[in-house]
């Protein structure tokens, strides 16, 4: 956690006399000076709320180091040499020079020693530690100097692949979103090695002419080793190597393990057939697709005229006449019933599914397609991250609807049909959450472990970790606008998807920040944060909570306990410990105690109220009573008389 | 409905009886004492005179007031009756009864005094009262000032 000199975990400081380092995608590597080894090269990465970091990283460090790779030693929040507060994970540092492609192309020999085998050995063993690179390209391979092995380059720091140029990437990942790529498979590093390894071989960057959409095209018309190599002189050995490692299907390219003897990977023949062509080409709104897989891309990228040609049954027309693929067509022809035969009221999503299941039934690679936009599954989370609202809303909208666990099903992903579906209910199950700390905010922190909070009130501060929010909140505190809470939705998402069930019970309760007992919880779950996390006094934000009325006495009648209670709150927040002032709000005892002497008062009140309303109410009735009993007294007395007078005149 | 009409026209019929019953027996029994005790009637005319104008110039005076006025008058006449009643009943000793100044002051004193006393007493409970009433309103209301010193009484919502 950052101090106030702004050291990084406990050792790293940022290096003032030593400038950022180049890194792809715009992100700042800094020098960093290692405190128990100041001459030890350590870079510090700054990330950013869009790119949420791996959340694997807490896996990758501190294991045994992986040759020729970058792997993180440390993370958390930090300040740069200029005070700017930023959330950065350093690790070992790395040449600075990335490898630069042409104009040369490079030697057989230097392609295997210094490229080919090097990134060979780290992916094979970061297959073993069951990750993956997804980061690998040019631009992001360093090495020393021209006779050094290359070293794979930062790959932690971002989302799986989202700083990858569409060239290095496989069709079926290229269309997805940048964010939501999802991990992959190594077989994908694989392929990224393979496009690598073919522009040193040529010296350029090939298909560079390109844009994405063009660069996608080719390779689904073409295939990706015929689009990258055509026109390419390349050795025998390097043209083996390339037909593996760019196959289509990554069940066909050599493992990195394969590729460490490259005679025997050059050797492995795949049995891939060439794509099917059809005599015709279907139009799909000015689209002319050839192939099944161009079919699938088609209607990924063309929803709304792929929906109507489906019910409409040309697809599937298309696919037994044309294309002269019976079965898929018959299998096309059934989903496209078995949407007919689903009441679901639901147009929209009914379309959805529909186009979702025949792209995943065309292309068993093609990634998740949920009106016109391209997610991996396992990339759902990420893809999440940065989008628009207008992005976001069709992936919710894939969660909402259950899709995940349907797309693998449909394109008979064995291990993720198996691990997602449940997820997927999990993330259901925080979208459809009622209350602040619900909805699709906590679905975003929820699925995105190592994302920043997007709080407006944290001022741009990182807050990735429970544990680093109140310090931040005690630090924005002295600027923020103390009548406003210091809690809103964002920050209360974020909590319920850090913090341990235990800790953030108190958070599924709350359904704003008006009500007197959602203010009591969240001043609560401040005093527990305290006390787990940052036990140290913090006056600032303590002050805050007791000026936007979180820690209100409300609940007190006793004028006479209140005003204690309101010294020893003022004293409390003075002294920074929110959790004492949680313990004076809410000691439960001491209220119902207050209340139990309130309702004897009350009862006493209603008594006496009462009491004068009779006395007054007795006012008319008094008149009369004096009258009524004047009379009798006199009456009386003049019977007395005349009883004495009786006596008297009997008596003589 | 024509029943119940007929009930209630029966039972106003037997009330108007009852009253006429009563008039009629009380101008038997005062034609009775004209007849029998006409000197006791005429003594006792005057000296209760206090009594019978009250009840003539204040038809609507309160009963209490008329009793109290009557048992007075009543209770300073019993000794001229009794008097006039050992002399025989008549006429000449209940003349000479009248014409004693002090027999007259004594009973129209008595009823004059009765009516005073019925007037001045009711004011002096009624002061006696309100003075009692007062003080309990005060305790009363120093109490309810003690206890909204000390709570905060005014949103408090009813359990």
């Amino acid at each position: 956690m950052a101090d106030e000199n702004g050291v990084i975990a406990t050792y790293y400081r940022i290096d003032p006399t030593k400038p950022a380092l180049p890194l792809v995608g715009g992100l700042r590597a800094l020098p960093v000076i290692d405190g128990r080894d100041p001459g030890q090269p350590v870079i510090a990465v700054e990330t950013r709320a869009d790119l949420p970091p791996r959340p694997r990283i807490p896996l990758a460090c501190g294991g045994p180091p992986i040759p020729h790779t970058i792997l993180p030693i440390d993370y958390g929040p930090g300040r740069d040499a200029t005070g700017k507060p930023g959330w950065f994970i350093v690790s070992e540092g790395w040449p600075a020079a990335p490898l630069q492609v042409g104009p040369q192309p490079w030697r057989e020999s230097d392609l295997m020693n210094q490229l080919l085998l090097p990134a060979a050995k780290a992916l094979a063993d970061m297959q073993e530690r069951g990750l993956t690179h997804r980061a690998l390209h040019p631009a992001n391979l360093y090495r020393a100097s021209p006779r050094d092995p290359v070293t794979l380059g930062p790959f932690w720091m971002a989302p799986p692949s989202s700083l990858q140029p569409a060239v290095f990437e496989p069709p079926y990942m290229a269309q997805c979103l940048p964010n939501g790529r999802g991990d992959g498979s190594i077989a994908d590093d694989v392929y990224a090695l393979g496009v690598t390894l073919l522009c040193c071989a040529l010296g350029r960057v090939p298909l560079a002419e390109l844009d994405d959409p063009g660069i996608l095209a080719r390779k689904l018309e073409f295939g990706s080793f015929a689009a990258l190599t055509t026109g390419a002189v390349l050795t025998p050995l390097i043209t083996d190597l390339l037909r593996s490692m760019l196959a289509e299907d990554p069940e066909h390219r050599p493992s990195p393990r394969l590729l460490l003897r490259p005679e025997q990977a050059r050797a492995r023949r795949v049995g891939a057939r060439p794509p099917r062509r059809a005599e015709q080409p279907l139009n799909l709104g000015g689209l002319n697709v050839w192939s099944s897989r161009q079919l699938a891309q088609g209607l990924s990228v063309r929803p709304e005229r792929g929906c109507a040609l489906l019910k409409s049954g040309a697809v599937e027309h298309w696919l037994r006449r044309c294309l002269g693929d019976p079965q898929l067509g018959m299998r096309v022809e059934e989903l496209t019933r078995r949407r007919d035969d689903e009441a679901d009221t639901d147009r929209s999503r009914s379309e959805a599914l529909l186009l979702m299941r025949c792209i995943a039934a065309i292309d068993p690679l093609a990634p998740l397609v949920w009106r016109g936009i391209a997610v991996q599954p396992d990339g759902l989370g990420s893809a999440l991250a940065g989008v628009a609202p207008d992005v976001a809303q069709p992936l919710e909208d894939v969660i909402a609807a259950q899709a995940v666990g349907e797309f693998c099903r449909a394109s008979h992903r064995a291990r993720q049909a198996a691990e997602l579906p449940e997820a997927e209910r999990q993330w259901a199950g925080w979208l459809a959450a009622r209350g602040v700390a619900g909805g699709s905010k906590r679905l975003l922190y929820g699925m995105n472990p190592m994302m920043a909070c997007m709080s407006p009130i944290l001022g741009g501060r990182p807050v990735v970790r429970a544990a680093e929010l109140l310090p931040v909140l005690e630090d924005a505190s002295a600027t923020a606008d103390r009548s406003r809470p210091p809690i809103d939705p964002h920050i209360a998402a974020f909590l319920a998807a850090r913090l341990e069930p235990a800790l953030s019970s108190n958070l599924r309760k709350l359904s704003s920040f008006a009500s007197p007992s959602d203010r009591l919880g969240v001043l609560r779950l401040f005093g527990r944060l305290q006390a787990s996390f940052h036990p140290a006094p913090l006056p600032g934000l303590a002050g805050w909570l007791l000026s936007s009325g979180f820690a209100r006495l409300d609940d007190w009648r006793n004028k006479k306990t209140r005003a204690t209670l309101n010294d020893a709150l003022d004293d409390a927040a003075r002294r920074g410990q929110i959790s004492a002032m949680a313990g004076l709000v809410d000691d439960e005892e001491a209220k119902q105690a207050d209340r139990a002497a309130m309702a004897v008062v009350r009862a006493r009140v209603r008594e006496l109220e009462k009491a004068l309303q009779e006395a007054t109410a007795e006012m008319p009735k008094r008149v009369e009573a004096a009258q009524s009993l004047g009379h009798e007294i006199v009456t009386g007395a003049g019977l007395i008389a005349s009883l004495g007078a009786t006596l008297a005149l009997a008596l003589g | 409905m024509a029943e119940a009409v007929h009930i209630a026209g029966a039972q106003r019929s037997t009330n108007l009886g009852r009253r006429g019953s009563a008039l009629w027996i009380q101008g038997l029994a005062c034609g009775a004492a004209l007849t029998f005790a006409a000197p006791t009637v005429l003594l006792l005319g005057i000296l209760l005179a206090p009594a019978l104008v009250c009840l003539l110039v204040q038809p609507r005076i309160e009963r209490g007031l008329l009793r109290a006025v009557a048992v007075a008058c009543t209770a300073s006449s019993l000794s001229p009756v009794w008097h006039l009643w050992l002399a025989g009943d008549r006429f000449e000793q209940a003349l000479a009864g009248l014409s004693d100044p002090f027999v007259l002051l004594l009973a129209w004193g008595a009823g004059a005094s009765a009516w005073a006393l019925c007037q001045v007493i009711p004011v002096v409970l009624r002061g006696s009262w309100d003075m009692q009433t007062a003080s309990r309103v005060r305790t009363m209301e120093t109490e309810l000032k003690t206890l909204n010193e000390r709570w905060l009484l005014e949103d408090a919502s009813e359990p």
